[in-house]
């Protein structure tokens, strides 16, 4: 099933709101992982959102201008002694989206409550 | 090797083997983002001290849950790809190298291979539009 154009899944939404959550909290990027916690503590789960699942709606908002990313500089991974982290920042045009979706589909408050998450 | 680090290479194989023949920079970033998030989860789970064994289980879970989405990930890649490499070309002059499976399929049943210049257009022409030869009557003057 084709879905509109310019609207969001509730997985993207829940991307969106995790990355402002953990924006909020004073990390201006966020990688894949650290959003995968998010989502899971935010929604009470045991389990983590699938690698497919997360990379592929990651893809689409960045390629949809919701998310920025970058990748991590090199010498920043080696002195930590892991593999560079791609970081994704929520846009401007990520947060008006997010808007438009809480208005669409739900009381900003229901849902904020229903996710954990703080309205915005 | 402990099970969380085997369970982590089997998924790199997997990333490994789903990003084939696509661009690189794609390939590359994706096989990237997927080590990175393997490395953290098992980076995660030792500092919490939770056992391999439940890292692992959770490792693949999340890599067999996202198969779906992988496989569609990577077809909606490849329809990319193809959209490029036709980009240049005519639509008068459909091409069916770099096109794969059904797709190229479907554009040998739509088109035909001109005799005479051996480019390839469209079953509905009664002649190719390039060397302006028909199959039954020869050099068709248009002008």
């Amino acid at each position: 099933m084709r879905r509109k154009p310019n609207t969001l899944l509730p997985l993207e939404a829940d991307i969106l709101n995790s990355g402002v959550a953990l924006q909020r909290s004073g990390a201006r990027q966020f990688y894949g992982f650290q959003l995968a916690r998010q989502l899971a503590d935010a929604a009470d789960a045991r389990r983590l959102t699938a690698h497919g699942t997360l990379y592929k709606a990651l893809g689409r908002l960045d390629d949809r201008g919701l998310l920025a990313s970058t990748w991590e500089d090199p010498q920043v991974a080696a002195d930590a002694g892991r593999p560079r982290r791609r970081l994704y920042e929520v846009t401007g045009a990520g947060e008006r989206a997010l808007a438009q979706w809480r208005i669409t589909h739900a009381d900003a408050t229901t849902y904020a409550a229903r996710r954990g998450l703080e309205p915005t | 090797m402990t099970v969380d680090a085997r369970v982590a290479a089997l998924a790199t194989r997997w990333v490994h083997l789903y990003t084939r023949r696509l661009p690189a920079a794609v390939a590359w970033e994706r096989r990237a983002e997927l080590i990175s998030d393997l490395w953290e989860e098992r980076e995660e789970s030792r500092v919490q001290g939770r056992s391999p064994a439940m890292t692992a289980a959770s490792m693949v879970y999340r890599a067999l849950a996202g198969v779906p989405a992988d496989i569609a990930w990577r077809s909606g890649q490849r329809s990319r790809l193809v959209t490029r490499e036709l980009q240049p070309l005519s639509p008068r002059l459909p091409r069916t190298k770099g096109l794969s499976g059904w797709r190229r399929f479907n554009m040998l049943l739509r088109t035909r291979r001109c005799h005479a210049c051996g480019r390839r257009y469209g079953r509905q022409r009664w002649y190719c539009p390039t060397c302006k030869t028909s199959p039954r009557q020869g050099i068709v003057d248009r002008t």
